[in-house]
């Protein structure tokens, strides 16, 4: 298994899983019109990372902008890691980054951290 | 074209109601982020909230378009079919308009134009509760959208969807949808 790297461009998210260190980052704008096949890949990753019990994990969602179709990708993600964390002695942390005056963005993070059991950390920048 | 069209006319009202972006055609991942980004260029510089949901409602729009519309176009660099439709933004001193309007199978019309008045009567926690449902619902078979894109149109600008239907013929309707976002005072 490798690290995963997607480089973020136009309605692209930049993608950094590290296998090494357990921080997997994406970042940037995600509007993809079609959010099941570009999550695919990561997906994967993903599920074979988690495959894998007992890994810390640090998640770093450092997002300017997604579209409504990502944010099921992202509730599907968060579904993940809960169920890694309560059946396979996962540490998760999820650190969601919001610009200081973005005030959608933050209550969007609010809003995933009431649906699922994870340690959040809401971090203006 | 109708020999009484007169491409000034329809430049004039263009002017005349502040309006800052139009496309017609199919619209592209490639377009709409160009589209996408000018918009966001031009309407962050009053406040940066509202630049950022004029961008977004810009996008769901748009991306409703690519993906409903039942007018399409072969997209070669996407390899399939992609919607046809009109987008079009305006600015006033107190607010912006971002509408869409494209064709629709008239089969679907009454199906839409209930969810529109549904969630238009929606207050904030019911909107909230509603988009979280939604959200948490199986995906469609039949479409890669989240369906959650009408809601969030309106909890980000607090208005209410104005939908408007207009006959095309036994099949076709368009539908127009424009969304009102007030800036602040």
């Amino acid at each position: 298994m490798e690290n995963l790297n997607i480089t973020g461009e136009n309605y692209i998210p930049a993608v950094n899983f590290d296998l090494a260190t357990g921080v997997l980052e994406i970042a940037g704008e995600s509007y993809h019109e079609y959010t099941i096949e570009f999550y695919q890949p990561i997906f994967n990753w993903l599920n074979a990372y988690l495959s894998e019990p007992n890994r810390t994990i640090t998640f770093n969602f450092r997002m300017t902008y997604y579209n409504t179709s990502t944010s099921r990708r992202f509730l599907e993600i968060f579904d993940l890691l809960e169920e890694y964390q309560n059946e396979k002695g996962g540490k998760v942390t999820v650190n969601w980054y919001y610009q200081k005056d973005d005030v959608d963005m933050l209550e969007s993070g609010e809003e995933y951290s009431e649906d699922v059991d994870l340690t959040f950390n809401l971090l203006p920048y | 074209m109708d020999k009484d069209f007169k491409v000034y006319n329809f430049y004039k009202q263009m002017q005349v109601n502040s309006v800052i972006l139009s496309f017609k055609g199919a619209v592209s991942q490639d377009l709409l982020s160009r589209l996408a980004g000018s918009l966001k260029k031009k309407s962050i510089k009053d406040d940066p909230n509202i630049g950022r949901r004029v961008f977004g409602i810009f996008i769901e729009l748009s991306q409703n378009v690519h993906l409903h519309s039942a007018e399409k176009s072969y997209s070669l660099a996407e390899d399939r079919p992609i919607g046809v439709g009109f987008l079009l933004v305006s600015e006033a001193d107190d607010c912006y308009w971002v509408s869409s309007s494209n064709l629709i199978k008239k089969e679907k019309v009454t199906h839409v134009n209930q969810r529109c008045a549904h969630i238009n009567g929606l207050d904030e926690e019911g909107l909230k509760a509603f988009y979280k449902e939604q959200r948490r619902a199986p995906q469609r078979t039949d479409s890669p959208g989240a369906n959650i894109g009408l809601i969030e149109m309106v909890r980000k600008s607090g208005n209410p969807l104005d939908v408007q239907f207009f006959d095309v013929d036994s099949e076709n309707s368009i539908i127009t949808l424009t969304v009102k976002l007030d800036k602040p005072r």
